[in-house]
């Protein structure tokens, strides 16, 4: 009998757990959303190194806590932006890979 | 509390084709985006990419050059026109692959205060004059390159 309120407990406690994943996937897809680009850079069609040279450039003229999106087909890119934010302290909130040489980054300008 | 010390970069360039003339200034570029401090010292051929006139029509070898997309035996790239040829397939190939042109990268290091220090011991030996470079160059000799080298966290000849 108590073996069998276990098991049922850890059911309840795994439906649980599965929901709460759920709701926390649901919150993050939200914020992400909800993050608002103040300023897009189109860096597409640009090669090595112009797209991390553009950024720099782009999220200089932001103020602090503003969010720069930058658009780019540079393969390179995937691994250049987040070195290029690591290295400078920046925070890369989001990279996407929409499409075979189509990328899409949220950088927020830290300092 | 006072901002923690930049990177430094310091390279040395020393070739003066167009192929070569790229390396330098995609690195220097990028590393100023990345706030390090750069300094590159042109020496000897290197100067090339200084010169007024010699920087706006930089060229790419055909000959000894196994490594290029198109490798022509060394017989037929001592044909005359062989050099311009090279020149403008290599320069087609960039553009087809959207890379910046070098004048457009070498302004963007001028702009980010990378520091381009010109051999004078070569221009006395390959008779450059100051005036034949674009403005915005130092000049100075080896010791002026290290002040700035022995401090440096990457340094790289090119």
């Amino acid at each position: 009998m108590n073996s069998l309120l276990t098991i049922i407990k850890k059911i309840n406690v795994g439906l649980f757990n599965h929901s709460g994943n759920i709701h926390e996937l649901q919150i993050q897809k939200e914020d992400n959303i909800m993050t608002e680009a103040y300023q897009t850079l189109d860096a597409r069609n640009l090669s090595c190194p112009m797209p991390v040279l553009k950024s720099k450039k782009a999220l200089k003229a932001l103020d602090i806590n503003q969010v720069l999106e930058i658009l780019a087909t540079d393969p390179g890119s995937m691994a250049d932006i987040p070195a290029w934010t690591r290295t400078t302290g920046q925070e890369l909130i989001s990279s996407e890979e929409l499409g075979p040489k189509d990328f899409r980054f949220l950088v927020k300008r830290l300092k | 509390m006072s901002e923690p010390k930049p990177k430094r970069m310091a390279i040395i360039a020393s070739q003066g084709t167009l192929d070569t003339a790229y390396p330098p200034m995609i690195l220097a570029s990028t590393a100023v985006a990345m706030d390090m401090e750069v300094a590159i010292f042109f020496t000897f051929y290197g100067l090339n990419l200084l010169h007024k006139k010699k920087s706006k029509n930089l060229k790419v070898s055909p000959i000894a050059n196994p490594a290029a997309p198109m490798p022509v035996p060394n017989i037929i790239g001592m044909i005359p026109g062989m050099t311009g040829m090279a020149t403008w397939m290599m320069k087609r190939w960039m553009k087809g692959a959207n890379v910046a042109k070098f004048l457009e990268l070498r302004d963007i290091c001028f702009e980010n205060d990378v520091r381009m220090i010109g051999c004078q011991m070569t221009m006395d030996v390959m008779g450059i004059k100051e005036s034949d470079l674009i403005d915005g160059v130092e000049l100075g000799g080896a010791a002026l390159f290290l002040e700035f080298a022995k401090d440096a966290d990457i340094t790289l000849f090119m």
